[in-house]
């Protein structure tokens, strides 16, 4: 696993550098403060995906 | 035993994280499965045909049992099982089953409407807490301290938008700290006890807190033992009120988050839980 990945956020195109992560795992982009979402990570890439901060039904 | 293990879930937060990163460390292989895209129904469903069981960690009260139900007719191992989710999704049925089986829990009482609620303030005077039926995390739990208050909260209540969300219950208050018990299979892997920060009169991990552990407590394991006996075993986190007359069950969570208790308690939840699934593969 490489020291850092790097990516885009999907909303703002604001270029990320991040320490490892994994798919599924979740970020704040640190400038439009939108939730994503980690969908993949190949060669030091991550591919994000926005979703919501918390789901309206979450609590089981 | 390995295996590969699908955690369901819409992300990946700490716990299943940590869930990963212990299985890297045995023969078992965990890989997450977005919740929002097993499309299951299918006898067969290609979504989980890699996996030999299913870890369901989903937040979401509504997601949990359904996709529970139909992972588990695939024949495959499903943890927790649907019926102990659906169970520990709604507080209600949770509470019944229990009460019904002679296990202490809150006195309650169901509102579906202003005119229920009246008779609960009456039956259940202030302090009471009005929770929702459906939810977690501490959302919405109200703590309503005096008689004049409690008809305008209610009217919050009246606004939702939906019956489901409407439906509450009312019982009494019983102080601002609770026990929280992390139990795998049927044994309490881990116990802390969770008390109110002092900004928020609720002792929710989610919300902030301040925690401390518990030692071994035969009390506590009877009382755990008692649930178990009732919903299965599985990996949960049990909610307890300490009183005069001895512990009663609260609530049960069947996704627990459990940093707060490994962080106090120093036990390594996260091998635990998967040296108990590898008991249910083998």
């Amino acid at each position: 696993m490489s020291a850092t990945l790097a990516g885009t956020c999907p909303e703002c195109e604001t270029d990320l550098t991040t320490p490892p992560m994994i798919q599924g795992e979740t970020m704040t982009c640190p400038e439009c403060m939108l939730t994503l979402r980690v969908e993949h990570v190949q060669n030091g890439t991550l591919s994000l995906e926005m979703v919501e901060v918390k789901l309206r039904d979450w609590g089981q | 035993m390995g295996g590969k293990v699908a955690i369901v879930a819409d992300r990946i937060g700490w716990e299943e994280r940590q869930l990963i990163l212990a299985a890297a460390k045995s023969s078992l292989q965990i890989n997450w499965a977005n919740d929002e895209s097993l499309c299951l129904g299918d006898p067969a469903p290609e979504s989980l045909s890699a996996y030999d069981a299913v870890l369901l960690r989903s937040r979401s009260y509504t997601r949990g049992g359904l996709l529970a139900t139909l992972a588990e007719s695939t024949g495959i191992p499903v943890l927790n099982t649907a019926q102990a989710i659906q169970t520990c999704e709604n507080k209600l049925v949770l509470r019944n089953l229990l009460r019904r089986a002679g296990v202490p829990v809150p006195d309650f009482r169901l509102v579906l409407s202003r005119d229920d609620f009246k008779q609960a303030v009456a039956e259940i005077p202030p302090p009471f807490v009005l929770k929702p039926v459906f939810g977690g995390m501490g959302k919405r739990v109200i703590l309503v301290r005096h008689t004049d208050t409690a008809q305008s909260v209610y009217d919050y209540i009246e606004d939702l938008g939906h019956a489901f969300e409407q439906a509450c219950l009312v019982e009494p208050y019983l102080g601002g700290s609770s026990v929280r018990c992390l139990v795998i299979g049927r044994e309490t892997a881990g116990a802390a006890e969770f008390e109110s920060n002092g900004e928020d009169w609720r002792n929710n991990a989610a919300l902030g807190n301040r925690s401390r552990t518990l030692s071994y407590d035969p009390e506590i394991q009877k009382t755990v033992d008692s649930v178990v006996n009732e919903i299965g075993s599985g990996i949960y986190g049990v909610d307890l009120f300490r009183t005069e007359a001895g512990y009663i069950v609260n609530e049960v969570n069947h996704a627990p988050g459990f940093r707060a208790v490994a962080s106090a308690s120093g036990v390594d939840i996260a091998a635990a839980i998967n040296g108990y699934v590898q008991e249910i593969l083998a």
